[in-house]
């Protein structure tokens, strides 16, 4: 029996930092897709740097074919491989690492990772080829190479291996554990693991006829069938993200000022209804759709759909309010906002966090309830404000946050100083900021009808041309300037983790940590006297009545654009 | 022994992790994919000749 015990312990090293008990097998597999999630994200940024220099129409640079390509290329690698893949590292070291746990399957592990890069060489290759033009959703019947079909195939079979990994994992920690509950932020994970299995699920079942359908077997696929299915995983595979960048940020307001949710039931709570009832959202994708009734719409985006919106809200008080009880115990109780003045902006992971939770909040789920319900959609549905609820709900949400906690992996997973910590500061502001604007001013060129995926509005050499209103002009400026920002920030966020993993200085211990870790305050006395959070509860107060005008302004917009008598 | 004394219905549904998978699973089956598939099954047929001049022949 000791020998046994000793030949485990040879798997397992304790972070001098954490303490934490990880698992050296975990943890290659976790860099392994933790690196091609970086190179993902380096291509789907290069794309949106061409993307950007030809809608503003001043540039215009790619040709019409490469447009569609390289738009192809961006969503399929910004959307999905970029940030799967990084679930996938984090969902491997989250269920050992965190859990002071050993990976169940090491060869499961690496079979899904190898599945899912080969699959996402194979897309990506078709797609340069010019073998697959067809966008993101890769709508039937536009029809691709049966490679890319098989890619996607590959890379969703990978995916799912690596999460019923982590189901393993879990298992084996609820031996060991029995009757404990898991961490939040590793429930945070199993909320997005189980999104998963229902988005990779979906792709397979369409995937599947689809790739038959391309080699010539199946004659037929039927598109409203298509569309159906596709957006079992179009959408939920943004819900995944949604998961995990809250988890995220549970453990950011820890790392970064010790804080904890001040209610862990009602966190709980929240991952909860994501569960339960975020996947059908889906279906707000298919609200112009005339094959399915107004009553699966209705059920499908309204009253199922809000019980995710409420615990997306919950979750916006429970992550600033975990912030401003940590600082309140650090003394910072003047007035409603000191804990706020005084919080570490200069540390990149918590200036990340706040500006993930702002942009995400007030760009990207404002918008995107207005776009996701029945009567509201119209005035937004395949115009650039779609690209605009997503740039701010994805990439100033979960991209944001995936960038502000890499900070912690490059010394903590890859065992490396960060390199050019200095830039640091910077790359959050830069990147918010830049995509902030990029969001605002797509969505309001949507408004103006400004449609979405067209690679010239003005309509050069067509039938007929369109003018639209003169003030878009200074709206395009803005998204370009903000795209610009954006990759800008992103370029150097991807330069630190090429240079810190491939050539950076070792990581020897807590000596060489440049980003600090905050020690949990003790509760300070009478603090459970009045509100916990005041300043978070003003904070929220400001968000519901955004919510609200930005709701009513749309209702507005519709009756003045749709008048009913 | 004292933990399984604190355990709740609440906090052992929280906990059933496979419970929520099956839930999860099936309430978007349900709700959305079977429901939507068996719309788009009972949709009438589109009338040929409406198809053929559609398709422009």
């Amino acid at each position: 029996m000791a020998v046994a015990v000793h030949d485990w312990e040879k798997f397992f090293r304790t972070c001098d930092v954490t303490g934490f008990k990880v698992d050296l097998r975990a943890e290659k597999i976790a860099r392994l897709n933790a690196v091609v999630a970086v190179v993902a994200f380096l291509i789907a940024i290069i794309a949106a740097l061409l993307l950007v220099l030809t809608r503003w129409q001043m540039f215009h640079i790619l040709p019409v074919d490469w447009y569609y390509r390289v738009l192809t290329l961006h969503g399929l690698n910004g959307l999905v491989f970029w940030i799967i893949f990084f679930e996938l590292a984090a969902l491997v070291f989250g269920s050992t690492a965190f859990l002071n746990t050993r990976i169940s399957s090491p060869t499961a592990g690496w079979l899904g990772s190898v599945l899912a890069i080969i699959g996402w060489l194979m897309v990506n290759y078709t797609i340069f080829t010019g073998n697959a033009d067809v966008l993101m959703t890769s709508y039937a019947p536009l029809k691709a190479h049966p490679l890319f079909y098989l890619g996607m195939i590959l890379f969703a079979v990978g995916a799912l291996v690596i999460v019923m990994v982590f189901f393993a994992n879990l298992m084996i920690w609820r031996r060991e554990n029995p009757g404990q509950s898991l961490p939040l932020f590793v429930y945070g994970l199993l909320a997005a693991a189980i999104i998963a299995v229902v988005t990779i699920a979906s792709g397979a079942i369409i995937y599947i006829p689809t790739l038959l359908w391309s080699v010539g077997i199946i004659s037929d696929i039927d598109a409203a069938v298509y569309r159906l299915v596709w957006w079992g995983l179009g959408h939920p595979s943004q819900q995944i993200n949604v998961s995990a960048h809250v988890a995220v940020w549970y453990l950011l307001a820890f790392l970064t000022v010790g804080g904890t949710s001040i209610n862990e039931k009602v966190s709980r709570f929240a991952f909860v209804l994501y569960i339960l009832a975020i996947n059908v959202a889906s279906a707000h994708h298919l609200l112009v759709d005339p094959a399915v009734s107004p009553v699966w719409k209705v059920w499908n985006t309204s009253y199922v759909m809000y019980l995710a919106v409420f615990a997306s809200m919950i979750h916006a008080f429970a992550v600033p309010s975990a912030i401003e009880v940590a600082q309140r115990r650090r003394g910072y109780t003047k007035g409603l906002f000191e804990w706020l003045k005084a919080a570490p902006w200069g540390n990149p992971a918590f200036s990340g966090l706040i500006l993930s939770m702002i942009i995400f909040g007030f760009i990207g789920g404002i918008t995107g309830v207005v776009n996701g319900m029945e009567q509201t959609n119209i005035i937004a549905h395949n115009t650039l404000s779609v690209p605009g609820h997503f740039k701010g709900a994805v990439v100033g949400g979960t991209v944001l946050a995936f960038m502000s906690v890499t900070y912690y992996l490059i010394p903590l997973l890859f065992r490396k100083k960060i390199a050019f910590y200095g830039l640091a500061k910077f790359v959050p502001w830069l990147f918010g900021i830049g995509i902030a604007i990029t969001a605002v001013s797509l969505y309001i060129l949507g408004a103006f009808g400004i449609p979405r995926r067209h690679w010239d509005i003005t309509f050069s050499g067509g039938p007929f041309t369109f003018t639209f209103n003169p003030v878009v002009d200074f709206f395009w400026a803005l998204f370009g300037v903000g795209g610009i920002l954006a990759v800008i920030g992103a370029l150097i966020w991807i330069l630190q983790v090429v240079v810190s993993v491939f050539f950076g200085q070792p990581f020897r211990g807590p000596q060489d940590l440049q980003i600090p870790i905050a020690e949990p305050p003790p509760p300070s006395e009478g603090e459970h006297n009045g509100f916990a959070a005041p300043g978070t509860f003003v904070l929220v107060l400001l968000f519901i009545t955004a919510f609200i005008i930005f709701v009513a302004l749309n209702y507005g917009w519709l009756a003045a654009m749709w008048e009913v008598k | 022994m004292s933990e399984e004394k604190r355990s709740s219905p609440i906090k052992d549904f929280f906990d059933d992790f496979m419970l929520l998978l099956f839930l999860g699973v099936t309430i978007y089956a349900a709700s959305y994919l079977i429901w939507g598939l068996m719309e788009l099954a009972w949709l009438p047929p589109i009338p040929d000749e409406i198809k053929q001049s559609l398709l422009g022949r």
